[in-house]
């Protein structure tokens, strides 16, 4: 595993060295204020930082690719993987972390940090046709 | 190769076209022989049924044994079982014509001649008409289309109910004339049996053979059919399929346990689904696999035909779009197409998931649940009443918490026709009973009854705070359905048995197993008051293989494995229910059960009651270096798999960690289905239909016999469009 451990080092090198010094602490808890089944309601807390930077703590879901454009950030670790098993499904608390330089693997089974900016709003990725509504651009991510 | 199979299709398509041709020009001169009282062309006509026999004997034994060098694709299939309806149907119509010229030409041999009464040329014009758009669809290649030219049929049989009091006025009128009209009595039902809709119109067993031909060898393919045509003693008005989904033989014997308890070793009280008269073991195993998904069996009752996994409604075809495999109507479609039934599909799970979707909709993929949200707003299959999770379907992208990957807003395009949306239990309780409902409780799977009802948890709850109980929501569903006068069908499911299995939560999965008995209970009750017109099975669609070892307690200090009680040492679970609500009052008794798992992933051994749920274990991508050689070039690349591991979360504190190896594939994290057979449960009219062993898609047949339904007919217009 030390090419997965160079290379998280790297990012984090890369990235630590632009990265902007305060970052407001976000948690899985603090993402919504109104859950109905008609839909969900991103807490003031979201809405108020959308475009600022923040840092949230939890799991990368497994992808299956081996370069990693973008991940799914979970609360708790997968239990069911989403993109292998048609009978599965993603959680409703997930928050998708894009990267501006694609790694190779992350730990997915210990907690990681990712630090960026918060961004709101329905985005469709072109290549794989994943739907989000909530992500962070990330400038850093540490275990 | 390929080449010569697309031949014989095209020659036998040839030759149906001839046969049609002779058809038309038989009936013109029926009717000739009807209107112009030409008795050699009647007797013509009666005498030439067996030569139109041996014709389309000939092209069924045309050998439709052909050599491809591919599998035969979708319209390869459609088009040979569609010749195949095709040449049946026109069997029945010539067969039908030659009894027609049999009773012309006996009215005609009679003296004197009685004319045909007024209204019968309309009728035999509308008849011919009829069967000359069936015909253009045949020779088209579109025998679904013809099956839907039902409203034509309609015309015919008012001109049948119409003529026929006639017909009966003038045997008053005209005593010395009863044998002619008696014979046009015969004429007007032969006319209107010609015009219906028939594609396997005669009982017994038929076989379509398939012989394809690849690098490998020879291979053959039968599909064998049996066309039934019964029906019960005594009808039902209604049906009611319970589906305990995953509910294995084991899975009840938890709930009536913990629900009822024993005493000396007896039960105090059976579940209610245990009391229903009666039962059978009923086998699940899908066409492609002996261990099957709740797609796939659902759609075998749903359709009875078996299909593949993740499949419903479908044949699978070898193409890789998922919404063009050859279609099966289903059960839904079926009884409101004949009958104008409604149709209701109640569930815990999200109301788009396998089991409730597999009544409804046609896809190979059941993971297109946005796709199937959207597919129940079409009429010919809509239901009447929709309940469970899983709105994330139906709300447009732009929402958060959808999983649409458009921005079709599905809950709205309910609303618009007339249906009632309810979010709430207290919603659902209020909604008017004299509409269709739409009652979406949660975005996601609706919380299981120990979260929902018993702990509360607001972290596992998150904010679904009122989502009702199968109990209420059978209650309301029955309420609005049977408002119906043509009768309803509804599929209420135990979704969360399954899923608990899944992740071997055996507390979660029996309090769900007993709320699902509640729910059985509520219809039984409601059926017997309202005089036993409904008919209800209650059922699993597959099993899994979880098993009673024994009991659990750790009362002598032992722990883990060791403080597993077998035998004489497995005294009885201390479980208590002081409420007699029928729900244990604490899922972690001193005593409990020893419930172990035939089938499973990588997991840590755990006897308790896991107040959070938490699942067996997490799912990992594997990335390795793989090496290969090119020539005289050696690469190096990075190979990813889906795999899995124990999840630590669940050791219980202060017990021994006891890894269990995974006995199952590493790539699925949860205890998979198993293969065993399930138990069916049924009471009411047309129950007594289920006894033995049975195939799961002989319980299609058994509802449309309860019913009395006749799949040939066609009695309510439908159309495709969507709104």
């Amino acid at each position: 595993m030390v090419w997965l451990k160079r290379g998280l080092l790297a990012l984090a090198l890369t990235l630590s060295l632009a990265l902007p010094a305060a970052a407001e602490s976000l948690s899985f808890g603090e993402l919504y204020s109104g859950y109905s089944s008609e839909g969900l309601t991103f807490s003031d807390k979201v809405q108020n930082l959308a475009g600022s930077t923040v840092t949230m703590t939890g799991y990368m879901a497994p992808p299956l690719t081996p370069t990693i454009r973008f991940f799914v950030l979970t609360e708790v670790p997968m239990s069911v993987c989403p993109f292998c098993s048609t009978d599965a499904d993603w959680p409703d608390n997930i928050v998708v972390v894009k990267l501006s330089d694609p790694v190779t693997a992350l730990p997915y089974d210990t907690p990681i940090t990712v630090t960026g900016t918060l961004e709101t709003g329905s985005e469709t990725d072109g290549e794989t046709g994943f739907v989000s509504q909530l992500r962070i651009v990330a400038d850093s991510i540490d275990e | 190769m390929r080449d010569a199979y697309v031949k014989t299709l095209v020659e036998i398509q040839d030759d149906v076209r001839v046969l049609i041709g002779n058809l038309e020009k038989t009936l013109e001169e029926t009717k000739t022989a009807l209107f112009t009282q030409n008795l050699d062309k009647a007797r013509m006509v009666r005498d030439g049924d067996d030569k139109f026999d041996e014709e389309i004997r000939s092209i069924m034994r045309k050998d439709l044994t052909v050599q491809v060098l591919q599998s035969p694709v979708a319209s390869d299939w459609r088009s040979l079982m569609g010749t195949f309806r095709v040449l049946s149907e026109l069997e029945r119509i010539a067969d039908h014509c030659s009894d027609m010229a049999l009773y012309i030409a006996r009215i005609l041999e009679r003296d004197p001649v009685v004319k045909p009464p007024e209204g019968f040329k309309e009728m035999y014009e509308d008849m011919q008409a009829l069967l000359e758009e069936i015909f253009r669809c045949y020779l088209e290649g579109d025998d679904e289309k013809a099956r839907y030219i039902g409203d034509k049929d309609d015309i015919v049989d008012a001109d049948f109910e119409r003529l026929l009091p006639k017909l009966t006025d003038e045997i008053k009128n005209d005593p010395d004339d009863v044998a002619s009209y008696v014979d046009y009595v015969l004429l007007l039902k032969y006319m209107e049996r010609t015009a219906d809709q028939v594609t396997f119109p005669k009982t017994g067993a038929y076989e379509v053979k398939v012989t394809a031909q690849d690098g490998t060898g020879k291979g053959v393919s039968a599909a064998g059919y049996t066309v039934v045509s019964e029906k019960a003693p005594k009808r039902a008005k209604n049906v009611i399929l319970f589906v305990g989904d995953g509910m294995s033989l084991q899975a009840r014997e938890i709930a009536r346990i913990l629900s009822k308890g024993m005493t000396n070793g007896k039960y105090n009280d059976l579940l209610a689904m245990e009391k229903l008269e009666h039962n059978a073991v009923i086998t699940t195993s899908g066409y492609d696999s002996l261990v099957t998904d709740s797609a796939n069996s659902a759609s075998a009752y749903a359709t009875g035909h078996k299909s593949v996994v993740n499949a419903m409604g479908v044949y699978e075809d070898s193409t890789k779009d998922p919404f063009d495999d050859p279609k099966v109507e289903n059960i839904s479609e079926i009884l409101k197409r004949t009958r104008g039934m409604s149709v209701g599909v109640i569930t815990q799970a999200e109301s788009t998931d396998a089991t409730p979707a597999a009544m409804i909709g046609h896809t190979r993929r059941r993971a297109n649940q946005d796709w199937l949200a959207s597919s129940y707003l079409d009429q010919y299959h809509r239901p009447d009443v929709i309940m469970g999770g899983g709105s994330a379907r139906y709300l447009p992208k732009s929402v958060p918490g959808s999983k649409r990957k458009d921005n079709e807003n599905v809950i709205q395009e309910f609303k618009d026709m007339g249906y009632t949306f309810v979010g709430t239990a207290k919603e659902m309780k209020a909604a008017p009973s004299d509409k269709p409902l739409l009652g979406l409780f949660h975005t996601g799977t609706m919380n299981v009854y120990i979260d929902r009802e018993m702990l509360k948890d607001p972290q596992v709850l998150k904010g679904f705070t009122d989502q009702p109980n199968l109990m209420d929501m059978t209650q309301k569903s029955l309420d609005i359905l049977s408002k119906n006068p043509n009768g309803f069908f509804a599929m209420i499911e135990g979704a969360s048995i399954d899923k608990q299995l899944h992740v071997m939560d055996w507390q979660r999965a029996a309090y769900d197993t007993i709320e699902f008995d509640k729910a059985i209970q509520y219809a039984e009750d409601w059926n017997k008051k309202r005089g036993n017109d409904t008919l209800i099975i209650v059922l699993a669609d597959h099993a899994h293989g979880v098993s009673i070892s024994g009991t659990y307690h750790e009362r002598d200090g032992k722990k883990g494995t060791e403080a597993v009680r077998v035998y004489q040492n497995s005294v009885f679970p201390t479980f208590k229910d002081e409420d007699h609500d029928g729900f244990p009052d604490n899922p972690d008794p001193d005593v409990t059960l020893a419930v172990q798992y035939a089938n499973h992933p990588e997991y840590y051994e755990n006897y308790h009651f896991m107040k959070k749920p938490t699942p067996p274990a997490l799912s990992v991508t594997e990335t390795k270096q793989e090496q290969s050689a090119i020539g005289d070039k050696v690469e190096f690349h990075q190979v990813t798999k889906a795999s899995s591991k124990a999840n630590p979360a669940r050791i219980h504190p202060g017990d021994p960690a006891e890894l269990m190896p995974a006995n199952t594939p590493k790539d699925d994290p949860q205890e998979c289905h198993s293969a065993d057979d399930i138990l069916l449960n049924a009471g009411g009219p047309g129950s007594e239909y289920f006894k033995g062993t049975m195939d799961n898609t002989e319980v299609f047949f058994g509802m449309l016999r309860a019913l009395g339904i006749d799949g040939n007919k066609t009695k309510v217009h439908l159309t495709q469009a969507k709104k």
